[in-house]
């Protein structure tokens, strides 16, 4: 997995969840991250499909549960 | 101020659109029982502004597809009603209602009994009446986001699914604008004035070059962009926002344009003035606002020259200036979409209004008369007429305008929603006077107001539009005021002055009005006292 691919992906966690930058990292994710619950989680693709001007498909929605899953979303 | 957020599906993301707003989000589809039941807390005494988005194809039900009436709907016009008559102190935002283009009765869906359109349709007709009766209810019409970005970019099914979030990302930051610009308008926050270049802006060409029949203007092509802008600078100056031209060029070309060029849809008269010269635009403008009596905050500037946009932007940031459209096709698009609703949205639009123009033209001829006067002589001249009416309904708008707009002759300036006016004309301790103007150039409209607190005996409001300060219609206001007071039984009035940035003017009114100097309190506001006994 790309480096840079991570870092955006935990940019938009920590945006949509309005946490702070050290509470997300490379390995966050639903299961370890209180915020990260199923409102937080749409705010989270709400944040992706903003910054790529792109809807997520339902199938991607539900299947993606961390960090690492959303980086590989990343065009 | 604190906004609760309400909706009968997932919304949440506008809680982080809406910032720097606060706003708390309400349960999971809780819109109807926070607005029915009476303690819920929507009511509660924090919530200064209720704001309502739903979607509508949800609220339909079963109706939505066929099947018999859409009760919810009813049910939440009942609700929307009765909280807005519950509390006339909170402001409530709604969408009007919006149905999704899926027509399970295809073709069939205009004739058919069960037609959604027209179900539509009369919802809304229902939810506007209720708006109307009720000035704290704001609506915004969703479906012009939906025709402007379209469905499929506003509507997401797979949030839908997983989330009961019917939105897409755009489609919040989207309806975040909405209301914000609708909460603005209400507030009635727009700007006054438009400053208009000539040259490439309200036609094409240089008309000093081309000659007034030589300057692009008229049916067809590029002519027609022109003719088409002006028709909606028309538009916009029957709203009562002042248009001014500020153009490098002779006075008589342009004179020329308005006397012979017929296709010219905007007329010297629909302009409060035109400056058609070689100095500074900064100097044209400073010159016109003094003339207008109107501060250069309440400005915009539009201008094709993008030298003279940065002049403006330099030397008077104050003034409002957007960028210029490049291709003349989009022009009167641009104006319709990016200027108008961010500058000059307007909630409601008063008789006074509509002949704005026709005032300040008037009130120039005045100060042109006022040249040749003395005071009283010109005042006697005027044939000055002025009307009081006491605690009128009608009024409200007006009068709220008032409060907020009123800079100048304004001695506390203390700024009233519709629904603060609606409480003093209810309540028997208030007083809410209000004052037309007349003279032999033109009628004023409403252009004073006083607010009695008639418990005390004290003067809380009292202001004067700048149009017709130093004609002493002030004096007929304070007249009528200290009747009224007199007549519950006060041996004195008690007057307020608070100072602000602007309203120097008003300093020495009640001195100059026989009323004594009483306290004068740390924070720089004055009270003063008047006896008013029956030998007044």
């Amino acid at each position: 997995m790309q480096n840079t691919k991570l870092q955006t992906a935990i940019e938009i966690v920590v945006k949509a969840l309005d946490v702070p930058p050290d509470d997300i990292g490379p390995e966050s994710s639903i299961e370890n991250t209180p915020a990260w619950d199923s409102m937080g989680h749409m705010s989270v693709c709400l944040e992706f499909e903003r910054r790529y001007g792109k809807a997520l498909a339902l199938e991607n929605i539900i299947a993606t549960a961390s960090v690492r899953d959303l980086a590989a979303m990343i065009p | 101020m604190k906004f609760l957020l309400l909706s009968n599906v997932n919304v949440q993301p506008l809680v982080s659109a809406l910032k720097p707003f606060e706003v708390v989000p309400g349960a999971y589809n809780s819109m109807l029982s926070e607005l029915s039941i009476a303690n819920s807390r929507a009511s509660a005494s924090e919530i200064s502004h209720v704001i309502s988005v739903f979607d509508s194809d949800s609220l339909m039900g079963d109706a939505f597809y066929g099947g018999g009436k859409p009760g919810q709907c009813d049910t939440f016009l009942d609700a929307l009603e009765q909280f807005c008559s519950r509390h006339p102190e909170k402001i409530v935002v709604a969408n009007s209602f919006c149905l999704s283009s899926s027509r399970w009765l295809s073709f069939a869906d205009l004739t058919h009994a069960d037609s959604i359109k027209c179900l539509e349709a009369s919802l809304n007709q229902r939810l506007i009446a209720i708006a109307k009766e009720h000035s704290n209810l704001v609506v915004f019409d969703m479906e012009l986001l939906f025709r402007r970005h379209g469905e499929d970019a506003l509507i997401s099914n797979a949030m839908w699914y997983a989330g009961r979030i019917r939105y897409t990302a755009r489609m919040f930051e989207l309806l975040s604008a909405s209301i914000r610009g609708a909460l603005a308008a209400h507030a009635q926050q727009s700007r006054k004035v438009l400053i208009l270049d000539l040259d490439n802006t309200l036609w094409g060409g240089v008309v000093g070059e081309l000659g007034c029949h030589g300057i692009a203007l008229g049916e067809d092509g590029t002519a027609r962009c022109y003719r088409d802008f002006q028709r909606s600078l028309k538009a916009l100056q029957r709203t009562g926002i002042l248009l001014v031209i500020a153009s490098k060029n002779n006075e008589s070309d342009v004179d020329e344009v308005f006397e012979r060029n017929s296709s010219m849809l905007l007329k010297r008269e629909d302009f409060a003035a035109v400056c058609a010269n070689w100095r500074p635009k900064v100097e044209n403008i400073s010159e016109v606002a003094q003339l207008l009596n109107l501060g250069t905050e309440s400005f915009v500037f539009i201008d094709d020259n993008p030298v003279e946009r940065e002049a403006i932007r330099k030397f008077m940031p104050e003034i409002a200036v957007p960028e210029f459209p490049d291709r003349v096709e989009n022009l009167q698009t641009w104006f319709v979409r990016e200027v108008v609703p961010v500058y000059f949205g307007k909630y409601a639009i008063t008789t006074e209004d509509r002949a704005k123009t026709e005032q300040y033209r008037a009130n120039m001829a005045r100060k042109k008369l006022a040249q040749s006067f003395d005071l009283d002589g010109y005042l006697a001249e005027l044939g000055i007429e002025c009307d009081i009416r006491i605690d009128s309904g009608a009024d409200l708008v007006r009068a709220a305008q008032m409060t907020q707009k009123t800079n100048q002759f304004n001695l506390t300036t203390r700024r009233y929603t519709v629904a603060d006016l609606a409480r003093f004309v209810e309540s028997a301790e208030h007083a809410v006077l209000m004052l037309d103007y007349r003279d032999r150039f033109g009628d004023e409209g409403s252009v004073g107001l006083a607010i009695l607190d008639l418990g005390q005996g004290q003067i809380d409001t009292f202001l004067a539009s700048c149009r017709v300060i130093g004609r002493k219609v002030e004096d007929h206001l304070l007249d009528k005021a200290i009747q009224l007071c007199r007549g519950r039984g006060f041996s004195r009035i008690i007057g307020e002055y608070i100072p602000s940035r602007k309203n120097e003017i008003a300093a020495s009114f009640y001195e100059d009005h026989g009323f004594k100097l009483v306290t004068r309190h740390p924070n720089g506001s004055i009270t003063y006292e008047k006896a008013i006994d029956a030998e007044y």
